[in-house]
């Protein structure tokens, strides 16, 4: 069974290909199918951020008993990717090139900042500490509904 | 469990790097006029115009983005924050400035300033590189960036303490029997050490984070190590406990093949790039890595050859076209993104993006000069006459790069003061 790291680190990469195959398809001005990998980007995206929002960090601020600190931070971040999708959406229904590349460019950094922060740092101290959940983590998280 | 001094804090405040970054190009400004007003002394090895412009790029330059970008790093790569960050910033800031101007400035004019402006940069520099060393030290986490950091921070200070030494000497015209070696291993720390391991330990991060290539391989993670050692051999040569040709021939090719490597290895990763877009930042990286392989080049002829004279061109190869590019081009994705990030993080909705914040075009034009500044330096070895058009085309790109700086930041101020609009309900400030 793979660690907690090993399975949300996977789910980075899958998104972070999806934005990049976003960001070319707008680049060339290719409209239908960058809308379609918009859904799927935005699906990706959406449906990791909700295992963490609802299994991951709940179960990592039971054990320290405090929601402040760098969950709370994490979810802060995911409240700023989630405005710049919704920007993101709103270019590709006006198909506005220049705001979209623009934006992003913004979008990388902060996703890979993000992405950074949680793959060395935060999912490194999940699984030392949920070491003996960690297979009922994963399993949950599997199972998350996303709304 | 979570570790007490672990914060995944966003930033430390805008104010604390941005100083930093607004004032470099300024020193680098000054630089540029007393190359103008004094082209000559730059094909005079050691006139001390020559070390004055050398440490307004190393310190001013350099130094001065380092300290304001390693306030920024330390939160995303360690989960560390400095404690106090806006009065460290602003007492290091303080002193960095006046120590650099009062150490340029004492070189030529008034020898009786340079010990107390050795003193102030080597304060300047320690409050910030000694607790962001204890942080990254203490952290939990490691990874090949923070391990080459903790390297190039050492090897910062070490050189700083040497510079203060030989800042002594010059204050009061007492050179000792080894202040040779001392001059030796302050560049060889300072440009290999401190520069050179910390483009590199950058580069593992940077490269593949925002152009989206392959990481660097495990043994190039390794070459912050390499260096090091290579290092503490050319010290044992320049005090002259190795002695003898093949030992110098031997280490400057350990220098060139370990800069070599990385150049070569971080040209090829910008041609695997996943993101198609091509800004002035990819290509103020293939300039830069460009003439880090030219560096090496120029060192083989130098000390093979034994061809003299070629402290010139080895200054401008690595100094501008490679440490002055790469810094360039990290000023234009940071600048603009922190804008955006402060603006973001109070909640705010329709911000500028990074493209509205350093417009393509403007970043683009100024690379051209730069482009264009590097060139003519280059021809001014063989012509010096020409040096004093390329002083100009120098200073023109400073300027403009200055410029750019201000606009984005200019406009982040015009931003920030419109009333924040809380976005969708979320529950940040």
């Amino acid at each position: 069974m793979s660690t907690i790291k090993e399975y949300l680190t996977h789910e980075h990469k899958e998104c972070d290909s999806f934005f990049s195959d976003l960001e070319t398809q707008v680049a060339n001005r290719e409209w239908e199918s960058a809308q379609e990998t918009f859904g799927k980007f935005f699906h990706e995206t959406e449906a990791h951020f909700q295992k963490e929002e609802k299994v991951l960090f709940p179960a990592l601020e039971e054990m320290t008993g405090s929601s402040e600190g760098p969950t709370q931070v994490m979810r802060m971040e995911h409240g700023q990717i989630r405005s710049a999708m919704s920007q993101m959406d709103q270019d590709l229904k006006n198909k506005d090139v220049d705001h979209f590349l623009g934006l992003s460019e913004t979008f990388n950094i902060l996703i890979q900042q993000h992405n950074m922060k949680e793959e060395q740092i935060l999912y490194s101290m999940s699984d030392n500490a949920l070491m003996g959940r960690k297979d009922q983590i994963i399993d949950l998280m599997e199972h998350v509904e996303v709304e | 469990m979570f570790s007490s001094n672990l914060s995944l804090d966003q930033a430390p405040p805008l104010s604390a790097p941005l100083r930093f970054f607004l004032t470099a190009p300024l020193f680098a400004i000054i630089a540029s006029i007393f190359i103008i007003v004094n082209p000559e002394a730059m094909f005079m090895h050691k006139d001390l115009m020559t070390i004055a412009v050398v440490h307004l790029f190393t310190i001013g330059y350099f130094g001065l983005i380092m300290l304001g970008a390693l306030q920024q790093m330390l939160p995303v790569l360690a989960g560390v924050n400095l404690p106090r960050p806006v009065v460290l910033a602003t007492l290091s800031h303080i002193l960095m400035v006046l120590g650099t101007l009062g150490l340029s400035f004492g070189l030529i004019y008034f020898h009786s300033i340079i010990m107390i402006s050795s003193l102030m940069l080597f304060a300047g520099f320690a409050i910030i590189l000694l607790p962001s060393l204890l942080l990254l030290l203490k952290g939990d986490f490691q990874n090949p960036t923070i391990n080459g950091m903790r390297i190039a921070i050492v090897f910062g200070l070490l050189t700083v303490l040497l510079g203060v030494h030989l800042g002594l000497s010059y204050s009061n015209y007492n050179f000792s029997v080894l202040h040779q070696s001392f001059v030796d291993l302050h560049i060889a720390m300072g440009t290999m050490g401190w520069i050179l391991v910390l483009v590199i330990s950058v580069a593992f991060q940077v490269i593949p984070m925002f152009y989206v290539t392959p990481k660097f391989s495990k043994f190039c993670m390794k070459w912050p190590f390499l260096i090091a050692g290579i290092i503490l051999f050319w010290g044992l040569f320049v005090f002259e406990i190795f002695t003898g040709r093949v030992v110098q021939i031997v280490g400057v090719l350990l220098f060139v093949v370990a800069m070599s490597a990385f150049a070569s290895v971080g040209l090829k990763r910008f041609t695997q790039r996943k993101r198609p877009i091509a800004d002035t930042t990819v290509w103020y990286w293939r300039l830069s890595l460009g003439s880090l392989l030219l560096t090496a080049l120029v060192l083989i002829a130098k000390t093979v050859l034994v061809l003299d004279g070629l402290e010139y061109l080895v200054g401008v190869l690595f100094g501008f076209g490679f440490g002055v590019s790469v810094l360039n081009g990290m000023l234009y994705k940071i600048i603009p993104f922190l804008s955006w990030f402060h603006l973001s993080a109070t909640g705010r909705f329709d911000i500028p993006t990074m493209r509205d914040f350093l417009p393509e075009k403007g970043a683009k034009r100024q690379f051209y000069l730069h482009l264009v500044a590097l060139i003519a330096l280059l021809i001014s070895f063989f012509i010096h006459e020409l040096l004093v058009v390329a002083g100009i085309v120098l200073l023109l790109s400073f300027l403009y790069l200055w410029f750019n700086l201000i606009q984005a930041t200019k406009l982040y101020v015009q931003e920030s003061k419109k009333e924040p609009v809380m976005a969708g309900g979320m529950s940040w400030n």
